[in-house]
This record gives C-alpha cells, sequence and structure tokens, in this order.
C-alpha cells in the first residue's frame, strides 16, 4: 500500500544555491559543496555519484539536517533548515528523516531488537507504542529469529537490514543511505538495496549515495557531483529497450 | 560457430527448423537474429557433413515435419569445440574508445563533454539490462548474458572515470 507521506506540498528535498565549506590548513577553507540546487520531489527514488571527494556525503549529510550549510538554504520537508539550533533540527531529523550508513553504526551493546526501538526511545515514544513496532520491522527486513542478538553476532549484511530497520522505527517519509552496500558481498546488498526500494514502493522519498553503477540504475534519477558541483543529472526513466536492441551475440 | 550452437540445441532435444528457430531464439533473448533460410541452410550443412541425421514425421493433415537430431560424430564435433579454451583478442573496436582516443590528442574540453554525455547513456544501457534481468521469463542462458552485458556496462562506466581523472592530472584542459 502506498502511503501519502507529508502533507506539505512541494519537494521533499530542496537546496538553493548550497555551499559547504570547511576550515582547511592555513586561511583557505575547502568547499565541499561549491553551489548546489537541486530538487527532490515526494516518492522520488534518485542516486547521488560522483568520485571520492566529490561532496557527496556532504549533501546526504545537508539533507539529513546532520550537517548546515555554510550558505544557500536547504528545505527539508518544506521546512527550512538555516536558524534552527541543533533541538530542533533533531526534531527534525526525527521526523522526516531515517537515516542508512556505510558501516551501519549499530550499538554494540545493544540487541537488534533495542537497537531498532532507539530512536523511538529518544524520541520519547511509549514502550507500548513500539515493542508492537520493531516485531513488525524486524520481520520486515527478515530477521524476526535474529531480535535478540547483538551486532557482533550478526553478519554485515544482517547488520545493515537491522539499520533499515532503525531507520524506519519513527516512519519518516525521506530514507537517505549513504553508500548503503559499501561493506557488503553482492548478495546482502541486494537485499538490502531491495529493503530500499520497498522503502520507495511504500512511498517514501528515498536518496541514496553510492559508487555502484548497479544499484544507480535501479533508481529513477541520477545526480552527478565532481567537485562539489552537480555535473549532471540523467533524464527520468524513459521507455527501456528491448534487449535484442542492447545485446548483440551474433558472430556474423 | 552458429553450428555448434544449433549443435548443442539438437543435442539437448531433436528439433524441426521451426521449433529450433524458436529455440535459438528464446536461448539467446533474440539477439542474433536469424531467419528460417538460415537455420534451413546450416542444418543442411551439417547433415551433409554426417554431424546431424534428419527423419521425416508425418503429421496426419498437416504437412510432414523434418526432425533432426545429432549423430555421433556430431557429438564429437560439438566436445572438440566446447571443449578448446577460448582466447580471442579483446575486443574494444566500438565507436566510443575510437572517438575518447581521438579526442585524447587535444584533450580539450569536448572530451569531458563526450564523457557526460556518454555516462549518461550508458546508466541508462545499464537501466535497461536491469530491468530486462528481472523478467520471470528468461531463458537461464539469457540470464548469464544479461550478467555479461551488465558486467561489461559497468566496466565501460569505470573506464570513463579513469579516463576522467587522467584528464584531470593532465591538467591542460580549461
Amino acid at each position: 500500500m502506498v502511503k501519502n507521506y507529508g502533507l506539505a506540498v512541494g519537494p521533499a528535498l530542496e537546496f538553493q544555491n548550497v555551499h559547504r565549506a570547511y576550515a582547511g590548513n592555513g586561511a583557505v577553507a575547502t568547499a565541499a559543496l561549491d553551489g548546489v540546487d537541486v530538487t527532490i520531489g515526494r516518492g522520488e527514488l534518485v542516486a547521488v555519484c560522483g568520485p571520492s571527494g566529490s561532496g557527496k556525503s556532504t549533501l546526504l549529510h545537508l539533507a539529513g539536517a546532520l550537517d548546515v550549510a555554510t550558505c544557500g538554504e536547504v528545505l527539508i520537508d518544506g521546512w527550512a533548515v538555516s536558524g534552527l539550533s541543533a533541538t530542533e533540527r533533531a526534531g527534525m531529523r526525527n521526523r522526516s528523516i531515517g537515516f542508512v550508513f556505510q558501516s551501519f553504526n549499530l550499538l554494540p551493546g545493544l540487541t537488534a531488537r533495542e537497537n531498532v526501538g532507539m530512536p523511538a526511545v529518544l524520541a520519547k515514544r511509549k514502550p507500548s507504542e513500539i515493542s508492537g513496532r520493531v516485531d513488525e520491522l524486524l520481520d520486515l527486513v527478515g530477521l524476526a529469529d535474529r531480535a535478540d542478538h547483538r551486532p557482533s553476532q550478526l553478519s554485515g549484511g544482517e547488520q545493515q537490514r537491522v539499520a533499515v530497520a532503525r531507520a524506519l522505527i519513527l516512519d519518516p517519509p525521506i530514507v537517505l543511505a549513504d553508500e548503503p552496500t559499501g561493506n557488503l558481498d553482492t548478495a546482502s546488498g541486494e537485499a538490502v538495496l531491495d529493503l530500499l526500494l520497498a522503502c520507495h514502493d511504500a512511498g517514501r522519498t528515498v536518496v541514496v549515495v553510492t559508487h555502484d553503477a548497479r544499484i544507480a540504475a535501479r533508481t529513477q534519477r541520477v545526480i552527478y557531483l565532481r567537485d562539489g558541483r552537480i555535473a549532471q543529472q540523467d533524464k527520468p526513466r524513459q521507455r527501456s529497450r528491448p534487449l535484442a536492441a542492447i545485446l548483440d551475440t551474433s558472430t556474423g | 560457430m552458429l553450428r555448434y550452437v544449433l549443435l548443442g540445441l539438437l543435442d539437448a532435444e531433436p528439433r524441426y527448423g521451426y521449433e529450433l528457430k524458436a529455440v535459438f531464439e528464446q536461448f539467446l533473448g533474440g539477439t542474433w537474429p536469424l531467419n528460417i533460410g538460415q537455420i534451413y541452410t546450416s542444418l543442411a550443412h551439417l547433415e551433409e557433413e554426417g554431424l546431424v541425421r534428419s527423419q521425416v514425421v508425418p503429421q496426419g493433415s498437416a504437412p510432414d515435419r523434418k526432425v533432426y537430431e545429432v549423430t555421433a560424430k556430431g557429438r564429437k564435433a560439438l566436445s572438440a569445440w566446447t571443449s578448446t579454451i577460448t582466447d580471442e583478442p579483446v575486443r574494444l573496436r566500438d565507436e566510443l574508445f575510437l572517438k575518447v582516443s581521438v579526442l585524447s590528442l587535444k584533450n580539450g574540453p569536448a572530451t569531458r563533454e563526450l564523457i557526460h554525455q556518454q555516462r549518461i547513456a550508458i546508466l541508462s544501457r545499464l537501466r535497461d539490462l536491469a530491468e530486462l534481468q528481472d523478467l520471470p521469463e528468461n531463458h537461464p542462458a539469457t540470464e548469464l548474458l544479461l550478467e555479461a552485458a551488465m558486467l561489461r556496462t559497468e566496466a565501460d562506466l569505470k573506464w570513463l572515470d579513469a579516463v576522467e581523472a587522467r584528464l584531470k592530472d593532465g591538467g591542460s584542459d580549461g
């Protein structure tokens, strides 16, 4: 069932001439993002690609209000990030964003179930409300039988599936994933990708930073960054071609 | 090479001409277009060489069918072909490699532009392949072909990245 996420009209994410500079050695600041304008519509599935150091992760962190632009404006779910306090930004993240990281970022001392529920605990949801939802999500990611395992007792793929469940615990309209399959073997990566595609099918906006062309190929749109700028964006999906039009096995 | 593919298909199951054409197309996902005339010509050659033999099967009111099957000699020829190690030269004769090579002589903005446009085109091919991979009716052999096509397409993208990185290092580009 496709849910209608967010009552606000307008895009899920909007970058307006966004710059992000970090203090470098000496007086010169390094520009991680150098004037990015981009709009990501509600329910879109987008990949962000580009060489390392091109600003991909910076873009994702800004999109998730984990970081703040040096100048320009980021709008998340219609809300401007600049001028918000750290607490307000945390609130915005809880409301709107689910994050999935390359290195899973699970708390090692907690079980899978506790990790999934953690954002809801921090957001002060009622325990009775949380536990049912946690079970639902562990079931969704195929780990109902691993609920009481700690991260060290889980494979990389399983840990990332726990991380996806955790990202969904507060039912965010936007899911941001930073190289979610970067540390996984092909089969585990496929399973995680399928979960992210399912998030999109359920009506969420999904943005994936990846260097994996196969993942990019499964999204609707690819944004290429280079040197902190958008180098190009491909067009939305056209009608796909039959196999015979793209593959030739004849030996003539 | 067509003859060996046909031999292999007939070795799996004796077929008549039209059937063989249909199976051939399904096998390679239609990526090797053949007309029925080419099939019959190949079958005639194979029969002449004693690699296949045919038998006329009456079909009642419908026209009789000639069913082809592989002979012992044909099986031997097939096994000789399949057991020979393939070591062909790498084929980089498609236009893209030549275009980029020619542009690299000048290393100007045109190279960068080509790389950008080409990346989008290749990604779109990768998308089509990914979609085709999801089709439930694919023949297992077609799935293997799709896997090969995707890996090679990914390699093309990586190659463009490498070219771009070299241009950047070269630095003469404005």
